[in-house]
């Protein structure tokens, strides 16, 4: 039986007597190119299954095997036992770990154990240019990338999952290993369909919030295989930290736009939401669009939280906060770019967002490591996986509810070093919407991590 | 025109722009045409009081940005500046003046002229800029109708395209884009079902950029049906596109295809050759097959087919299909495993990597 990849699939073609591709399970038919074919990543368990019946296979893919020395810090203990876990469990799986205690070092540790060509999936460009960078300190030859306008394939490449998309169908018979990082995203922001495209056996996801629907992720990278959370690892692999929330209170002419804005959206939003209980946001907003005060409401929506993502009050508490800080390395978060932007112009510290290019994003890491620099901005970039060491300070301008973004901001801020006592400080406009996302945050936080110790 | 049929009881007519909407989308010009010089941020916040629906404002505005390309030049200015101003935060307007008086002395500009520049390259801040005067309003019309069209697609779980004229670009690009085009006759058109792979096996949304990148090629056809199966989150639709429809200029690809590079080293190599590029298809029962190149070479014409992957069941039909047509034919196929001496079948020539004029030439 003859085994080509071709475009995400493998292609099945008998060569010798008796060896009917139609038998094999879930084969389709390819009508166009007259050919069987299974989607690549069942190439392990198909391999398997013809052996054990005794078919001579003749197969065309395989994934180069890696040379070269690797030269990886030495492994915490429970890195070391995450890496014995996934191995144990047939070098598939979810490695769970706090942001901060050094997920990718296990990577890396899984990468030059296998020595074969790998593939790293990352969310963000930003996240591509540190995976890239991070591998080519460790070994000793050229890495490869697939996004922010880079296309060179290596036998470790890294891909944002938005390249991915494009390039598995052309690359998925290349890679032994394939490692995921943030792969609570398989599913939604990473498609599933990718590593479906892709032959390697060996699957490491990296996440440090596990998705509450695991199935996309445990039908095509595996159960999670080992899981810590931060006070697992206080003293030991995060620093311990205290959280603040500072209430913000908006001016008199601010609370009276906010009033006005939230009533004109609620007039719209709350009959409609009694009347239909199960509707989402989405559907509320494509009906929403179709009348004039549906539009209105809409933009009193954008109106007022546009208002409490940086008032008046936020703006004096974060310059005071700053002030107390002075000199300390922060990150500072908002809901938003514009609200990044603004605060990037007020206080001339540094943004981070999509929009800054990878160099200068770079540079703007380097001088904030060295000191140089002790403010960084951002909305969501610094959210995931961005190598931020020894940041002490963090300040929540603005957020959603979401628990899993939380977690991630917070992380930012709990590498560990000697005498390291992190803040975490979150501003929350009272009387507004905010307050209630902000309770949810801290209910979803303890539920999480059992609040700061 | 586009109509949307689906199973909700609910019907939707989506309409793309055309001459009728002229007016409003010059209205949205003289917005632009007034705020040049200021960040399009006010630009955009002028344009939300205005009584032009908010849809409409993002699709001109996105079709402009189009049409106005690059912004390296303004991003090299603002990169420098930031590298220069930013640092610990300024926690009071006379550091912050004083930052700004330092920068403007060290690069010779004004500190109102620093603040500004600083973000040029941001696309809420930069300056609106109209390099090359008013743009026309159908021109945007058109970028926001392609627009428009492809974010639909996006959505798409497969196409179908109904095409009277040529078809071979279209075949082409959707095989490139990792797409398989099942062809067959329907009348006197051709009709091409373009799905992905992974939809042999289930209902999948992860070709849509890939299908996406068909449609702008709909513009050089005079006669088409599009019908595409898509998902916009509330069940199944069915989009049905069809001319008129106000769409840009196909752009030409920048890389030749194979058969490109293969007709130019074929004329240089002998250039007593003929070469039709895109002969048209040959028709055998319902299917269609596209040779890519015929060739006339002592009084003799043959058909070129490249094909990029092929299993030995396709080739056999494509052959029977090329015979029963009474067409000499030569199947260019890549294949890594066997190169090109290996072969028996004349009309098969493997090729890895480069496909060699030579060799063709020898099988003439």
């Amino acid at each position: 039986m003859r085994i080509r990849f071709d475009r995400g699939t493998l292609v099945l073609e008998g060569e010798h007597a008796g060896e009917d591709p139609r038998r094999i399970p879930g084969a389709a038919w390819d009508e166009e190119r007259r050919a069987w074919r299974v989607p690549a990543e069942e190439h392990e368990a198909l391999i398997v299954r013809l052996a054990a019946a005794g078919v001579r296979i003749s197969d065309d893919t395989g994934p180069a095997l890696l040379d070269g020395e690797w030269t990886i810090p030495v492994l915490r203990w429970y890195q070391r036992d995450a890496l014995e876990h996934w191995a144990a469990a047939d070098r598939r799986g979810v490695v769970a770990l706090p942001t901060g205690s050094g997920k990718t070092i296990v990577a890396l540790a899984a990468i030059a154990k296998l020595a074969v060509a790998t593939l790293v999936l990352v969310p963000t460009r930003v996240l591509l240019d540190q995976w890239a960078r991070t591998l080519a300190a460790c070994w000793p030859h050229p890495i490869g990338r697939l996004g922010d306008g880079d296309h060179q394939v290596l036998p470790i490449t890294v891909a944002t999952y938005a390249s991915a998309v494009s390039w598995a169908p052309r690359i998925g018979d290349r890679f032994g290993l394939v490692v995921i990082d943030e792969a609570h995203h398989v599913g939604a922001w990473c498609p599933a369909e990718v590593l479906e495209m892709l032959i390697a056996p060996a699957r490491l996801g990296l996440t440090a919030t596990p998705p509450e629907d695991p199935r996309p992720l445990a039908r095509h990278v595996g159960r999670v295989v080992y899981a810590k959370r931060p006070e697992d690892l206080v003293g030991d692999g995060l620093s311990p930290y205290v959280l603040e929330t500072i209430p913000v209170v908006l001016t008199r002419e601010e609370r009276q736009h906010y009033r006005e804005h939230r009533a004109r959206f609620s007039s719209v939003y709350a009959p409609f939401v009694r009347a239909a209980p199960d509707t989402s946001w989405s559907q509320f907003v494509r009906a929403a669009r179709q009348t004039r005060s549906g539009r209105e409401a809409l933009a009193s929506w954008r109106a007022y939280r546009s208002l409490i993502a940086y008032p008046a009050g936020k703006r004096s508490a974060l310059t005071e906060l700053l002030a107390r800080h002075r000199g300390e390395r922060t990150l500072v978060f908002t809901s938003d770019n514009a609200t990044t932007y603004a605060i990037a112009r007020e206080l001339l510290v540094t943004p981070i967002t999509h929009e800054i290019t990878r160099t200068e994003r770079a540079r703007a890491l380097e001088r904030f490591r060295s000191g140089e620099i002790s403010v960084l901005v951002s909305s969501q970039v610094l959210d995931e996986g961005l190598d931020v060491p020894d940041a002490d300070i963090a300040i929540v301008v603005g957020g959603s509810a979401s628990r899993r973004r939380h977690v991630q901001r917070i992380g930012r801020v709990l590498r560990p070093r000697d005498g390291k006592r992190a803040r975490i400080y979150e501003l929350a406009v009272e009387e507004t919407t905010e307050v209630g996302y902000v309770q949810r945050r801290h209910a979803n936080l303890d539920a999480t991590i059992g609040g700061g110790p | 025109m586009i109509r949307d049929r689906h199973d909700a009881p609910e019907q939707r007519d989506l309409r793309l722009y055309d001459a009728t909407d002229i007016p409003w989308i010059a209205t949205v010009v003289d917005h632009v045409v007034d705020a040049r010089g200021q960040p399009w941020r006010i630009l955009r916040e002028r344009l939300e009081h205005s009584s032009i629906r908010a849809p409409r404002v993002d699709a001109i505005l996105g079709a402009l940005r189009r049409v106005l390309g690059g912004n390296a030049e303004r991003a090299r200015i603002a990169r420098r500046l930031r590298g220069v101003v930013l640092g610990h935060a300024a926690l009071d307007s006379r550091q912050r003046a004083a930052r700004l008086d330092a920068a403007s002395q060290l690069l010779g500009i004004d500190p109102p002229e620093v603040d500004q520049l600083m973000w040029i390259d941001l696309a809420s801040e930069r300056p609106v800029s109209l390099p090359d005067g008013r743009p026309e309003e159908r021109r945007l019309a058109a970028y926001a109708n392609l627009d428009r069209i492809q974010r639909a697609v996006r959505r798409a779980r497969e196409l179908r395209l109904v095409v009277w004229g040529e078809a071979h670009e279209l075949i082409r690009t959707a095989k490139r884009h990792g797409l398989l085009v099942t062809v067959s006759r329907g009348g006197d058109a051709t009709v091409l079902e373009i799905v992905g792979p992974l939809a042999l096996f289930h209902d999948t949304g992860v070709y849509g950029g890939a299908l996406a990148g068909v449609i702008p090629l709909l513009a050089d056809l005079a006669r088409f049906e599009l019908t595409v199966h898509c998902d916009f989150g509330y069940g199944p639709s069915i989009l049905r596109i069809v001319p008129p429809v106000l769409l840009p200029p196909v752009v030409p690809r920048g890389k030749p295809s194979l058969a490109a590079s293969l007709a130019r080293d074929l004329a240089k190599a002998a250039p007593a050759l003929i070469i039709e590029r895109d002969p048209p298809p040959i028709a055998h029962a319902t299917a269609l097959s596209f040779p890519d190149l015929a060739i006339e070479h002592a009084a003799r014409r043959t058909w070129i087919e490249v094909i990029g992957f092929a299993t030995e069941q396709y080739l056999a039909a494509q052959l029977a299909r090329y015979a029963a047509a009474g067409v000499p034919v030569i199947l260019c196929v890549h294949d890594k495993r066997r190169d090109t001496v290996t072969d028996d079948d004349p009309r098969i020539l493997r090729f890895h990597g480069r496909l060699a004029a030579a060799a063709v030439l020898t099988r003439l």
